[in-house]
């Protein structure tokens, strides 16, 4: 037992959001009531972490004995995570004020939802990925329902918070399964373990098909996993009598555990079946808070699910790629049809992320190194776009939570032409429109996709991304060619403006140099 | 390999008999010598007015939370007794870390007034 | 000795009637209390294979199970305090602005 020096050394980045959000919380203790500080301190924060990041992308190392894994990947999506957190930071002082809420407590919330992902994103055992994601859900509950006054924030967080339990739920007990049949709960063990867990199994088919992936595939409803998948073949498994550890069981439960695991995660990522809090949640949740769940949240939820997917499972997964690939063309299909008939742009863009969550799951489905790479520059790409359309969300918001509508964005390009090119901007990228970065995303995926013979997935990626356009490009007509009222109410805080900027820039450059 | 559940079952039927019994006896054992003054809900005292299912103060669940959450990491202070000297110094230093994280966190609760019951 | 199979059995059900609850019930409260049902269940598999394999992985897990749902409870309780202070329900049919 024992640590190294090294391993503070490889976690820079996640030691320094500690160190922050243990600072800020001192300060505000100390002295009540300045949340001027706390934003420059954890914007610091942020920006210090993410250089460390990008300084650590080049060492691969395990930490903590086996239990982290920082390099490449896990760096990557620190940086991520330390971009939307310090654009989510900008664009909330503003909005913040403007609705008399801004207090520091923001700004602590965020810096450890920000240190559950990066966890999340290092993780090299299932342990650490469940404490990340508990501390990420954790803390974005409570921003969720930061509003405490507002009756929509409240709703949201507590929708949130029960979904959120329940799906935390399902993960534990599959993270429960894949330890008692795996022996352990380490990534590199369970990896070696799994061709031999997935092979060794009597009867694959039946397991396949009476168990989980069926029903959580054909029902599509949580209480259809309960009540048909999990009870029957754990019952069954109990029945035959066989102690676990003998191969054909053990296969079985494993199996069982990685569906439920892969349930819970898609819980996190709002992906079809499991999508139902998000529109709620998104639409309720004040503006900043909702981008940095779309974003951030996603993004690390995926930081996750790739993980398990290629370190832990590997690439002898038949049956779990069919099961993702399934999920992937249910979320595209859902989120862009039902996206079509919101005329809320929060709801609109809650719906338009459970389709983004379909075209990240298809190049993990896809199961190969493209789908990795496709998926990482789709999360970066995402991000940046998302949040930046949030931004100009929070700013056009007023108190009452009106003007949310899309048709009140009429107008718009008259009265501000900045704003309305920006959102545009990236309108045009959520579309997948060249040569911007959200259609570079769509097509590493779908390269992915069609590698791995899955070439029906990315057709129903290629179709559904041309439904999406007619709605993405609706804001724009609307702003653009309707006569409106479109109004910011006061003055748009300086700092917002940075994050749309800094948004923008990105979506260009990663469009333009891929 | 049903001889191994003859404990649990004993012990359900313990727990459930003892129960019963001590529920049962205080009926028959104890003088019952009824009067309205007895059956009313507060034998000495006023009549209730209001209904007892009100809202307590919110300063009782503030206290109540905030023991749960600090009260439930004792539990890892528990393996960290009990192999105190196999961990050596990193432990002492792991745990020292811990601690402190919960400290400031009980700093913060204690300057936000949350501790204070008036 | 009872055997594995026994406790994987009880933790399944456990697990169920938690998951039922959960859906079923329209009480917050309820709810939130089929949910801890839940991950107690998880903990009592987590226990029942860390004793059957030897390892101690699944009783360290168990612990952080506890202390995650702690904070949890801490924070949902809080939430739907905050929501029974502005609406007077806990039930969740009435909680329903919004609507796709």
């Amino acid at each position: 037992m024992g640590f190294q020096i090294s391993d503070i050394a490889n976690n820079a980045p996640l030691f320094t959001l500690v160190a922050t959000g243990l600072v800020v919380i001192l300060l505000e203790s100390a002295k009540s009531g300045k949340p001027n500080v706390s934003f420059i301190v954890s914007l610091a924060g942020f920006i210090l972490s993410g250089l460390l990041a990008v300084g650590g992308l080049k060492t691969e190392d395990v930490s903590f004995g086996g239990m982290l894994m920082n390099g490449s990947y896990s760096n990557f999506f620190a940086i991520v995570f330390c971009l939307t957190g310090s654009l989510t930071i900008l664009i909330s002082k503003s909005y913040l004020e403007r609705f008399g809420q801004f207090r520091s407590e923001f700004y602590i919330l965020v810096l450890f939802a920000a240190m559950g992902m990066v966890l999340m994103a290092s993780a090299n055992d299932l342990i650490i990925i469940f404490l990340g994601i508990e501390l990420m859900s954790v803390s974005l509950y409570v921003l969720a329902g930061f509003f405490r006054t507002q009756d929509r924030s409240n709703e949201s967080a507590l929708k949130y918070f029960l979904l959120g339990a329940f799906a935390t739920g399902f993960l534990l007990y599959g993270i429960a399964l894949v330890y008692g049949s795996a022996g352990s709960t380490n990534f590199s063990v369970i990896h070696n373990q799994a061709p031999a867990l997935m092979k060794n199994q009597p009867l694959p088919d039946s397991v396949v098909q009476a168990g989980l992936p069926d029903s959580v595939v054909q029902a599509g409803l949580p209480d259809s996993v309960v009540q048909a998948g999990l009870p029957d073949s754990v019952v069954q498994a109990g029945d035959s009598g066989l102690p676990a550890g003998q191969a054909g069981l053990a296969g079985t439960i494993f199996l069982l555990g990685l569906g439920l695991v892969i349930v819970g995660l898609a819980f996190k990522v709002a992906a079809a079946p499991f999508h139902m809090w998000a529109p709620d949640v998104y639409d309720g949740a004040p503006t900043p808070a909702t981008g940095f769940m779309a974003t951030a949240a996603k993004a690390a939820a995926f930081g996750a699910f790739v993980s398990i997917a290629f370190k832990m499972i590997g690439s002898t997964s038949g049956t779990i790629s069919n099961l993702l690939a399934v999920i992937a063309a249910a979320s595209m299909i859902l989120g862009n049809v039902i996206a079509i008939s919101q005329s809320n742009i929060k709801r609109m863009l809650a719906y338009s992320s459970i389709a983004h969550a379909g075209y990240m799951l298809s190049g993990i489905a896809a199961a190969n190194v493209e789908g990795q790479a496709g998926v990482m520059y789709y999360v970066a790409a995402y991000a940046c776009m998302t949040l930046g359309a949030f931004a100009i969300v929070s700013i056009l918001e007023r108190d009452d939570a009106a003007n949310l509508s899309i048709d009140g964005y009429a107008g718009l390009s008259a009265k501000h032409p900045v704003i309305a090119a920006a959102l545009a901007l990236f309108m045009f990228s959520l579309a997948g429109i060249p040569p911007l970065a959200g259609f570079f995303g769509k097509y590493y995926v779908f390269l992915a996709a069609v590698k791995a013979d899955m070439t029906w997935l990315a057709i129903v990626g290629v179709l559904t991304s041309l439904i999406s356009a007619y709605y993405y490009l609706r804001v724009v007509v609307v702003m653009y060619f309707k006569e409106g009222e479109a109004a910011v109410e006061g003055r748009i805080g300086m700092s917002t403006v940075v994050a749309i900027a800094v948004c923008a820039y990105l979506v260009v450059q990663l469009g333009v140099y891929p | 390999m049903i001889e191994s559940y003859i404990p649990i079952f004993i012990m359900i039927v313990g727990a459930m008999g003892f129960a019963v019994v001590m529920g049962k006896m205080n009926e028959f054992v104890g003088p019952k010598r009824p009067s309205e003054e007895k059956l009313s809900t507060y034998e000495s005292g006023m009549e209730p007015v209001r209904s007892a299912r009100e809202r307590f103060s919110v300063k009782f669940y503030m206290v109540a939370m905030l023991f749960i959450v600090f009260d439930i990491e004792v539990v890892f202070l528990y393996p960290w007794a009990v192999s105190y000297k196999l961990l050596g110094t990193p432990g002492f230093i792991t745990m020292f870390v811990f601690i402190a994280v919960l400290l400031v966190g009980y700093f913060y609760v204690w300057r936000k007034g949350a501790l204070e019951w008036d | 000795m009872i055997p594995l199979s026994h406790y994987l059995i009880v933790s399944a059900t456990m697990f169920v009637i938690g998951s039922v609850g959960v859906l079923s019930r329209r009480n917050a409260i309820i709810v939130f209390l089929s949910i801890e049902l839940m991950l107690n269940s998880v903990n009592l598999t987590l226990m029942s294979f860390s004793s059957f394999l030897g390892d101690v992985t699944g009783q360290m897990l168990a612990f952080f199970v506890m202390t995650v749902a702690a904070a949890e409870a801490a924070v949902g309780l809080a939430i739907i305090i905050a929501l029974f202070r502005r609406k007077q329900t806990v039930n969740l049919d009435e909680i329903n602005i919004m609507k796709w």
